[in-house]
């Protein structure tokens, strides 16, 4: 399992269109994907279960990705919360 | 009559539209353990129905034009199809044996509550659209046609409890003349679209027994809610509709032009506002920028000191959504008259003349720090510009801007990107400060006359005393020395000569203020196309004259009947 801290950059926060991105994103892997924020955990594969971590802009949010591709989709996801998501 | 908040302006007259959102309820009938299977199924199908409902809409949008509905539609297919209420819906069928109708009722009301509770108001306002997509996947399963928006026959009124958002994507825009609704607020759906629309809207009132085809009034500016008016009443709303209507055309006509004298000579107006989101009044009111934004409100509604972080996003919302344009932050302007509870400050016998504004702010470097560099990190975003209220001396001044210089340093030594140029200004409202306004000139890159304050100090009248008020008068030829002798210094300087009092707002003061030489009024923005309509007819030449023979003159009221009777 690979376990990682990003700050969301979106400046509205994680919804919308950044949720959107993320959760096809999410879905591109075999692997599961687990957000974690304030000690609540959801599936990273569910629109609800990404709203419901109230991501706002500046927040924090651990992300916990374990399968077969994991070392992939960590990448890719650094991708997206360090760069991509600024200008969704 | 009944009253709600009105969340948008305008008048509108017309027969009522009740919308009923629930129309779908729960049946309560019950399935046994043999029909499990088949309800699942059910379940899918209507889940397959409902996406494909969703995409019509979606084809139906351009993805460039309707970005923001594209996205939101898209959202709602992710909601239909959720694994998360999916499963929520088929434990209600296997478990509890609910009918596929009831489960996704019962399934999506259970994650909406759980919504209900955040504390961040968008994601809480995403109840709502939990709620929708429960509905509109019972009227699937149900057969049921929702009510919709999208069919109205006549213009009408839409009352209704709350309004869903894919709702208010359909809706036939031309027939709607207002909304007036039970839920939302002034960052619901329906308040921004009403924006949008220009049609008024007020939410939070109640619309029982409101019945369709009524004739029905609506004031989006007071929140009044009229059912069947009289005729009296009808003329009333019918002339206040016309004024309104004849204000807001006149005043769109200003908004695209600049405050250029006859003569060629420019000013900047700008606004004052109290909460970031204000600033799209900019671009409504047609103005140049924020000339104060006045920052207590993010102290006042909490609960304990805001911290660098909060600040920091309240700024940079403002620094970016002013698209450009200078926002003025001023410095924590709290004391005596104005506590905190959570920063109990001894009652004062006087606290106009107390432990207030930046006499506080340098005794408590924690506030202050906290402050500057949340406006100092969120000026890598936009143009801001740092404002000092209640500058008495030199030595508060070069302490201030001491302050100011530490907190760079510390986000350099941090990597933290911010404006290095920042201008770094102060207010000109204490009379000892405009009198020797050419000594402070030197060390401020601008000043801003804040008239209140300076009118109270040096009449010694407060104007809160009805007895003496008739004393308060920002034409007092004292004063208009004071202000006179600020914006000279200013000028003399090369540094903006800014006021953001009342007098900024007195159409009458505006000949005389640009004949001084006055470089910026900031005021709130319904007062702005009145002064930018006054500067635009007047000329620099002109105001100069004016300017001068108000000066020769000996008394308050002689000076504003000269004013007011200038055309």
């Amino acid at each position: 399992m690979i376990s990682k801290e990003y700050t969301i950059l979106a400046p509205e926060g994680l919804h919308a269109r950044p949720a959107k991105e993320f959760l096809n994103l999410v879905r591109q892997f075999k692997s599961k994907v687990v957000l974690i924020k304030d000690g609540i955990t959801a599936d990273a594969g569910s629109m609800l279960g990404i709203l419901s971590m109230q991501a706002t802009y500046n927040s924090k949010i651990i992300l916990e990705v374990s399968g077969e591709d994991e070392v992939h989709a960590a990448e890719r996801f650094d991708c997206f919360f360090d760069k991509e998501i600024i200008n969704l | 009559m009944r009253k709600g908040m009105g969340v948008s302006q305008g008048i509108a007259i017309g027969p009522a539209m009740v919308y009923k959102t629930r129309v779908i309820e729960l049946t309560h009938r019950m399935i046994t353990v043999n029909d499990v299977e088949s309800e699942k199924k059910k379940a899918e199908a209507a889940i397959a129905g409902a996406k494909a409902e969703l995409q019509n809409i979606l084809d139906a949008l351009d993805p460039k034009k309707d970005r923001a509905k594209c996205d939101l539609i898209e959202v709602q297919i992710e909601l239909a199809a959720d694994p998360m209420l999916q499963s929520k819906v088929n434990q209600y069928i296997e478990v509890s044996y609910r009918n596929v109708g009831d489960a996704v009722i019962l399934a999506a009301e259970d994650i909406a509550k759980q919504f209900d509770g955040f504390c961040n108001e968008y994601y809480r306002a995403r109840a709502v659209d939990i709620r929708d997509i429960g509905e509109r996947l019972a009227a699937q399963a149900f057969g049921i046609k929702r009510a919709s928006l999208a069919r109205m026959e006549t213009p009408s009124i839409v009352f209704a409890k709350d309004i869903s958002p894919s709702e208010t994507v359909m809706m036939d825009k031309e027939k709607v003349l207002a909304f007036v609704t039970e839920l939302g607020s002034q960052t619901s759906h329906t308040a921004i679209l009403a924006k949008m629309l220009e049609i008024p809207a007020v939410v939070g009132v109640s619309v029982e027994g409101v019945m369709d085809g009524e004739r029905t009034m609506v004031d989006g500016a007071t929140g009044e809610v009229l059912v069947l008016p009289s005729d009296a009443e009808l003329a009333t709303y019918e002339k206040r509709r016309k004024n309104f209507l004849d204000k807001r055309a006149s005043l769109k006509k200003l908004r695209a032009l600049s405050a250029t004298t006859t003569d060629g000579y420019t000013v900047e107006l700008c606004i004052n506002i109290a909460d970031p989101r204000e600033t799209a009044k900019i671009k409504e009111a047609g103005a140049d920028g924020v000339g104060l934004f006045r920052t207590e409100f993010l102290y006042m509604d909490a609960k304990e000191l805001p911290g660098e972080e909060e600040q920091f996003n309240a700024y940079k919302m403002a620094a970016v959504s002013a698209e450009g344009r200078p926002v003025v932050i001023r410095t924590l302007d709290i004391g005596g008259d104005k506590t905190l509870p959570y920063l109990p400050i001894p009652q004062e016998a006087n606290p106009f003349l107390g432990y207030r504004a930046i006499r506080l702010c340098l005794d408590r470097p924690d506030i202050f720090k906290a402050q500057l560099r949340a406006i100092l990190r969120a000026s890598a975003f936009g143009r801001l510009e740092i404002m000092f209220p209640m500058i008495g001396s030199m030595n508060q001044l070069y302490r201030a801007k001491q302050v100011v210089e530490e907190c760079k340093k510390e986000l350099a030594g941090q990597n933290i990107p911010f404006d290095a140029k920042i201008p770094v200004g102060m207010m000109v409202e204490i009379p000892s400060a405009a009198a020797a306004a050419q000594l402070f000139a030197k060390a401020s890159d601008f000043f801003s006359i804040g008239t209140n304050d300076l009118c109270q100090y040096a009449l010694a009248v407060d104007r809160m005393n009805v007895k003496i008020s008739d004393l308060y008068n920002h034409f007092n030829p004292g004063v208009l020395r004071l202000i006179r002798n600020t914006i000279r210094a200013a000028n003399e300087a090369g540094i903006m000569a800014r006021m953001c009092g009342e007098m900024a707002a007195d159409a009458a003061a505006a000949p005389l203020l640009l004949g001084m030489g006055l470089n910026e009024f900031s005021m709130n923005p319904a007062s702005l196309p009145y002064i930018k309509d006054k500067v635009r007819g007047t000329s620099m030449a002109r105001a100069k004259d004016i300017a001068e023979k108000a000066m020769e003159m000996d008394s308050a009221i002689d000076i504003q009947n000269y004013l007011e009777d200038l055309q």
